[in-house]
């Protein structure tokens, strides 16, 4: 094979809620996991496979509109019927021709993501692929599962050329075991109550079948690998399968990302990659595996090159996000997942943005295009048709500048949407190089920060964002996030 | 430019109703009750079958008050006027204002002699929750509210914006809101008729912040009228018209980011100049001035782009006292829009009541002395439209 990761991205939204919050209320507990990620009011799983894709691009160091195909797995798509992963291409400027498909019906869909990502590229269909696990899964109230089930995202870039870590050989094994599953209409996942059939049939026998599979497959052993990169769904049994397939991971803990974001779903195995690959030195092994129930696992063997360290540094690693944190309570959480309600709204009467208007400006609110006056220079967005400084008629498509500096804002404590995240911070910057009197600046809400972190001068970027909801459908958007030096 | 010297047209009568949250009225009763209290003042009588054409600012139908399309059929139906014409104005917070100037168009350019004006608003029929703040924006954005960016929030970044370049207080503000309430409760046509203190405005709960409750203008029910006539025929009415010195109407950016900065309303400084050059005037010669005071912050940046002060100096003439009722120039005599209320379509009506009774002598407690000249000032969406109309005792 020579097919490999090019680049990758992981990302963990920054709220965090402890082990303690939930068992005030409720008690429980699950096994080995201190914390979990939870997603901000304007997060899902679309928004955080964009943050981890931008970065995964970034990292490989490649154009958007060189990426032939965009696979994204998730059991936790805004949408039953309509592509996220098609939202996430557009946000992220790939091509419409490009292929682009999601991957659903269990969290070890981002791996068979994958499998279809390699395919593609072996087949000689593009130069590189894109394959993102995202989730963002909820437990009921009181059980194990809301202990255990986190939010986070993680993208790998995949090519032959720049190659940091090249596939050697996968196994596959499906199997219909089951221990968790969502119904259609089911907000929370659910699960036989038995913890003891769980080990015995579900998870650790499952991986460590799977491992063995392959070692059979391939001759390898458990002495080959430095790094096993297990979908986790506790923080102990990924320990215990590496173990009994005699991978001794002197480096690094089997499980690092868990016991601090909890079970990711279908990002969980890319996210222990992406924390292997951080600090893999070049000829070292790792062996990637995933599983969803209902569904059974894939392994791959990765074999770290010697491109790794030149590209070290050009995304954040896991750790950035383990530590950038921010702790909630049970109350805040439960206002984040919609059980504590805000009083319902009048319905809208009449949206300004209509079916066709949004459509017609995708190219500038989601995609972020700009005009630049090639009379004045002046930075014009949204689209215009005369410069708003000086006039002229004549532009030149640009990207909208994603950093700025706050000229002015205000805090929002009378807000019609989303009145439970006020007050609302909302500022217009002036972004990074961006000519122009009346042009070249950009408003929006603020996400992700506190009032104090707020100031005139202060600088901010532009992410990619939930912005509400009408008839369902979810508006994508962009909002800003205060950038820390 | 203005290629004009005034306008060859006089108010020979102006009346409203008192402001409120008026739920025993209907948008009609509203209108009979205004157009009723302008005939009234007609001091020489009118007969009212002389009125050849009529002006209705209204707003927001649909939104204010669920009405399907205002037309000018909204006036004519309930004052019984049809068939004559009544065109229907709306232009923002300058609806009103902008329906007196169009009104004074026709009579200028000789097409009738005599014109009803009407501004009507319902506001209060709704729910807080459905009205103009809160459910409904004033400037599209996408990103964060479909139906658009509140007026609260863009206001309040003007304010933040000013504060961060002159050093503008928070009590700078407080103090607009205290001198506007003490100036209503000498008035009898206004919403909110209770003195507040500046320590009141600073506690008060934020709406956005800076801006907090007292800083910001309410929802009102209202309508005002007045009657304008060929000035040459003016003296058949009343010996005391106002006399239509100047008017000046300007435009800026609605959308937030593109505003040229947020610390001043250029289109204000651009229609205050059209409107003095048409009187032949400057800011000097202002006695007294109906500002659009939506929000505190709003009324501040006015003193300085109508001339009255230096930019950035706002808070500094506020604090001095100028603008007080016994200051070198009261604004707002009448509690502007903080304590009168502001019924969108109204509101500009309304002012040039205000002037109606100061420069005739009429304004009792609250009387402005030896009041020669006075304007009135709109500012639709964020100093998006603006309007200044300038009158005057003797013609120009």
């Amino acid at each position: 094979m020579s097919v490999g990761i090019v680049g990758y991205g992981v990302y963990i939204p920054k709220y965090r809620l402890k082990r303690e919050e939930i068992s005030k209320v409720w008690g429980g507990r699950a096994p080995g996991i201190n914390e979990k990620s939870v997603v901000g009011f304007d997060e899902d799983a679309t928004t955080m496979a964009v943050a981890a894709a931008q970065d995964a691009i970034a990292h490989a160091g490649v154009a958007p509109s060189e990426v032939g195909a965009l696979y994204v797995g998730s059991v936790s798509s805004p949408y039953i019927s309509k592509s996220m992963a098609v939202i996430i291409a557009e946000a992220l400027g790939m091509s419409q021709s490009a292929s682009i498909a999601d991957f659903a019906g269990s969290t070890r869909s981002s791996t068979i993501a994958l499998r279809s990502c390699m395919d593609f590229l072996e087949a000689g269909k593009g130069k590189y692929g894109l394959v993102i696990g995202t989730d963002w899964q909820l437990g009921m109230p009181g059980d194990s599962l809301e202990h255990s089930l986190g939010a986070g995202a993680a993208a790998c870039l995949l090519g032959s050329d720049g190659k940091i870590a090249e596939f050697e050989d996968s196994y596959s094994l499906s199997t219909s075991f089951t221990g968790t599953w969502r119904s259609d209409g089911d907000q929370f996942v659910n699960r036989y109550d038995d913890p003891r059939y769980e080990r015995f049939a579900g998870y650790s026998k499952i991986i460590v079948d799977t491992g063995k599979g392959f070692f059979k497959k391939t001759g390898k052993t458990g002495s080959d690998f430095q790094y096993a990169a297990f979908t986790q769904p506790d923080a102990q049994s990924p320990a215990s399968a590496a173990k009994k397939l005699g991978i001794k991971s002197v480096k690094m803990p089997s499980s690092i990302v868990s016991p601090l974001c909890g079970d990711t779903g279908s990002s969980s195995p890319f996210l222990e990659l992406a924390a292997a690959l951080d600090q893999a030195e070049p000829g070292e092994r790792i062996l990637l595996a995933s599983y969803g129930s209902g569904a059974g696992s894939d392994a791959f063997s990765l074999l770290v090159s010697e491109d790794i360290n030149a590209k070290r540094g050009k995304a954040a690693p896991v750790q950035h996000y383990l530590e950038n944190k921010q702790y909630i309570d049970y109350c805040t959480y439960q206002k984040t997942i919609g059980l504590l309600k805000v009083k319902g709204l009048p319905e809208p009467m009449s949206a300004i943005v209509t079916q066709p208007s949004g459509e017609r400006e995708k190219d500038y609110e989601l995609k972020l295009k700009a005009l630049e006056c090639k009379g004045c220079g002046s930075l014009n967005f949204p689209k215009r048709h005369y410069c708003i400084d000086c006039r002229g008629e004549e532009f030149k498509e640009v990207p909208l500048p994603r950093r700025g500096n706050i000229i002015t804002f205000n805090f929002q404590y009378v807000v019609a949407v989303s009145p439970e995240q006020a007050p609302i911070p909302i500022c217009t910057a002036k972004m990074e190089g961006a000519k122009g009197q009346y042009g070249g600046n950009v408003s929006s809400m603020m996400t992700d920060c506190k009032p104090e972190d707020v100031t005139v001068g202060g600088k901010v970027e532009l992410i990619f964002r939930r912005c509400g909801q009408e008839l369902g459908l979810v508006r994508y958007g962009y909002k800003f996030r205060p950038v820390k030096e | 430019m203005a290629k004009q010297k005034g306008l060859p047209v006089a108010v020979v009568g102006a009346g409203m109703i008192k402001f409120g949250e008026l739920f025993d009225q209907s948008y009609e009763d509203m209108i009979v009750g205004a157009y009723r209290a302008c005939l009234k003042s007609v001091d020489k009588g009118v007969d009212e079958k002389d009125i050849e054409a009529a002006w209705l600012g209204t707003c927001i139908p649909g939104t204010g008050f669920r009405r399907e399309i205002v037309t000018g059929a909204g006036l004519a139906e309930p004052i019984r006027f049809f068939p004559r014409p009544v065109s229907r104005m709306e232009n923002a917070c300058c609806t009103g204002s902008d329906a007196v100037r169009n009104a004074a168009f026709a009579v200028a350019a000789g097409v009738y002699d005599l014109v009803l004006v009407v501004g009507a608003e319902k506001m209060r029929d709704i729910p807080s929750r459905d009205s103009l703040i809160a459910q409904t924006g004033v400037a599209y954005h996408s990103w964060w509210h479909p139906r658009g960016a509140s007026a609260p929030q863009r206001f309040g970044s003007l304010a933040t914006a000013h504060m961060d370049k002159f050093g503008t207080k928070r009590e700078h503000l407080a103090m607009i809101a205290v001198k506007n309430h003490h100036n209503g409760t000498l008035d009898p046509y206004t919403h909110f008729n209770f003195e507040i203190t500046v320590e009141q405005a600073l506690n008060a709960p934020i709406i956005s912040w800076p801006l907090g409750l007292f800083d910001s203008c309410p929802t009102t029910d209202g309508a005002a009228a007045i009657l304008l006539a060929r000035q040459d025929r003016a003296k058949e009415y009343t010996d005391k018209p106002l006399y239509f010195l100047g008017t000046g109407l300007a435009t800026d950016p609605l959308f937030l980011p593109w505003k040229k900065n947020f610390i001043e309303f250029p289109a204000t400084q651009a229609a205050a100049q059209v409107a003095y050059e048409m009187a032949g005037i400057g800011p000097d010669d202002i006695d007294l001035a109906e500002l659009h005071d939506c929000f505190t912050i709003t009324e501040l940046l006015t003193y300085e782009d109508m001339g009255f002060c230096k930019k950035g100096e706002g808070g500094k003439w506020i604090e001095e006292g100028h603008p007080t009722l016994n200051g070198t120039k009261p604004c707002n005599p009448s509690g502007g829009l903080k304590a009168k209320g502001h019924p969108i379509g109204a509101t500009g009506v309304a002012q040039i009541c205000e002037l109606w009774w100061h420069l005739r002598g009429e304004a009792e407690e609250r009387q402005v002395k030896d009041a020669q000249i006075g304007c009135t000032h709109n500012l639709g969406g964020l100093g998006t439209v603006v309007l200044v109309n300038i009158f005057g005792k003797e013609p120009r």
